[in-house]
């Protein structure tokens, strides 16, 4: 059956296809082929996996007007998804953007409180970017050193989690139902800041009991989120932090803060750190997350990452090395290592050692 | 390698303007004119000429194995009134790269502005203005081999020899100070500089120890406009390393008429 974000999809490559010789426009092939054996090493004996991705960007640029679509095609079972495809057009002083896209609001490194738009792919957390494109129509008008984001979300879409709900109950597809959201940022000398606000769905699933039935069933609900971000520039160093207070219609109200960094050391060590909490009146949760990366030469580089759940006293620890084999072509090793019996040790069953080839075309 | 897009952007916009050169103005023969060193180095920097220009830029580096790496991108850049400069670099290749931009601000007190655009986050990041850094993805170049200040070095005219086929000034420079030989690791550079366009055609490093380094030579010149001229090719030779990088310059516009607007954030963000 073809989803929606399949029928965006087609028309712009229909569209793609047809525009791109009669305008005199320049179609751009591109991707990235991403092969991984990884040893699951939380079973006895050890499981190993063959993974393959293969992602195909096709542009269409002209001038004031782009298509852009890009398809992943994974061995996970799903086929061919649409994994962005949107076009672009340039005004005088805005840029629209309609169509499946990613909305990036937040500037912290790390995870990111303004970064609500695009919900999370919780099937994988481990991948790198686990975000999932959404429908959007989207306006960026530039007045000099200002920037007005403007974001209408018509169609509500889940964090997508790791097994599927009974009862889920999602939001219809009527007007009234999309998101809407404003951001207003500004460059200043050595400085960025912004101010975000944003009226949608909450994409985690709410748990509801049936009085009478008792029967659980899970909804989402609305919120209000009132945003703010800054990035500043200290030298050898940038600190970056957000905060971002929520006002849900059912539940009580919390505040969702960041505050992180990143600096070279040397020529070639690299290190970044942030820290991510919750105020919701309970258990404010906290989380700290580094990396710290090592150039040994110009093509070879390791890399420490690692989380830490304060609270939990869960960890994950991702050493990795990067070897730049030939240009376009990166080979890692590496493992995932993870302990702790809170939310991030529930991950334990993932953990594993991997060998990876990234070949981007 | 994020971390390094700006010493990139300094790394371009130097090299072809301190191998670049306005040409004297009164064309002259070695020996004609009684000129110190350091008026010869002066001469090989008289860029007054240029604002803003752009340019496609492909650079080969090549391994002690013969292996090659291919970087590719075009530039632009603006001088202000106000002192102000700017570049926005986009990259065309290798793959992995491509759409990635940067954009960077110096203000005339000397301090930077840079962000970089990663296609994959579809956002622009701001980027720490002091970043450290040596060579750049592997080149052979370093960011002291060219951005150089001409007050931090002592010329002297050390005379004159043929250089293929071309009787050309020897300008030796040593740092003015001893720390500066430390912390540039530098104890001397001598260049061969063409007295009819005052351009160096050919610049030699010294370490510390006085063993030559790197070479670095400049081939392949065109005039932009009236009496600047520019290499098309550049390449530095490390012999330490038995290394090599090759800068192949092309569609060099000089003052295309670049505005501010031309490296806004909206720019940035536009990359392709």
């Amino acid at each position: 059956m073809l989803t929606s974000s399949h029928r965006i999809g087609i028309v712009l490559l229909i569209l793609m296809v047809f525009s791109t010789p009669s305008w005199g426009r320049e179609l751009t092939v591109g991707g990235t082929l991403c092969l991984e054996y990884q040893v699951l090493t939380e079973f006895t004996p050890y499981q190993g996996e063959f993974q393959r991705n293969l992602q195909l960007d096709l542009s269409s640029f002209g001038g004031d007007t782009n298509l852009v679509v890009s398809l992943e095609i994974g061995d996970i079972g799903d086929g061919i998804q649409v994994r962005e495809a949107y076009g672009e057009f340039y005004t005088d002083s805005t840029d629209w953007i309609m169509g499946i896209q990613f909305i990036p609001w937040g500037v912290m490194d790390g995870s990111s409180p303004t970064d609500i738009i695009n919900p999370v792919n919780y099937q994988n957390p481990l991948a790198g970017d686990n975000r999932i494109a959404v429908a959007a129509l989207r306006a960026r008008h530039y007045v000099g050193d200002w920037e007005l984001d403007g974001v209408w979300v018509p169609r509500f879409e889940s964090h997508r989690l790791p097994h599927e709900l009974p009862n889920h109950q999602v939001p219809e597809l009527i007007a009234a139902n999309g998101d809407l959201g404003i951001r207003i940022s500004r460059w200043l000398p050595g400085m960025d800041i912004a101010g975000t606000y944003y009226y949608g769905w909450d994409k985690s699933p709410l748990p509801q009991v049936d009085g009478v039935s008792n029967e659980v069933s899970f909804v989402h609900q609305r919120y209000h989120m009132l945003g703010a971000s800054a990035t500043k520039d200290f030298g050898a160093m940038v600190g970056r932090a957000e905060v971002a207070r929520f006002q849900p219609e059912v539940t009580d109200s919390y505040v969702q803060y960041a505050i992180g960094f990143d600096r070279s050391l040397t020529n070639e060590l690299v290190l970044m750190g942030q820290l991510n909490g919750t105020w919701d009146g309970d258990q404010n949760p906290m989380v700290i997350m580094a990396s710290l990366q090592y150039e040994a030469t110009a093509h070879l580089k390791a890399l420490v990452s690692g989380i830490y759940a304060v609270t939990d006293k869960d960890f994950l620890v991702n050493p990795s090395i990067v070897w730049d084999a030939a240009d376009g072509l990166e080979i890692s090793a590496g493992m995932y290592y993870i302990s702790g019996d809170g939310a991030l040790g529930n991950l334990q069953t993932l953990q594993n050692v991997y060998v990876r080839a990234r070949f981007a075309f | 390698m994020l971390l390094k897009f700006r010493t990139f952007v300094v790394f371009v916009a130097a090299v072809i303007l301190a191998f670049g050169s306005g040409a004297s103005l009164h064309s002259s023969t070695v020996g004609a004119q009684e000129l110190s060193g350091r008026e010869i180095m002066d001469r090989t920097r008289s860029l007054d000429l240029v604002q803003d220009m752009s340019m496609d830029l492909e650079m080969t580096i090549t391994n002690h194995r013969g292996q090659q790496r291919v970087r590719a991108l075009t530039m632009s850049s603006l001088r202000m009134e106000d002192g102000t400069e700017y570049s926005l670099i986009r990259f065309t290749a290798p793959a992995d790269v491509r759409g990635t931009g940067f954009l960077s601000i110096q203000d005339p007190g000397g301090n930077d502005e840079n962000w970089i655009y990663l296609p994959a986050l579809g956002r622009e990041r701001r980027m720490a203005s002091d970043e450290r850094g040596g060579s750049f993805m592997g080149s052979d170049f370093t960011v002291e081999d060219i951005s150089l200040n001409l007050d931090d070095y002592v010329f002297h005219l050390e005379g004159t020899e043929t250089l293929s086929g071309v009787e050309v000034y020897v300008v030796s420079g040593v740092p003015a100070t001893k720390q500066m030989v430390k912390d540039l690791g530098v104890s001397k550079r001598v260049y061969y500089v063409c007295p009819e366009r005052f351009i160096a055609l050919q610049t030699e490093t010294f370490d510390e120890a006085g063993t030559l380094i790197r070479v670095m030579t400049t081939n392949d010149f065109v005039e932009v406009i009236d009496d600047l001229w520019i290499p098309k090719l550049s390449e530095m030779r490390n012999l330490e390393s038995n290394s090599s990088t090759q800068l192949a310059y092309d569609n060099i516009a000089v003052n295309p008429g670049l505005t501010a607007d031309d490296f806004s954030r909206r720019q940035l963000s536009r990359v392709r």
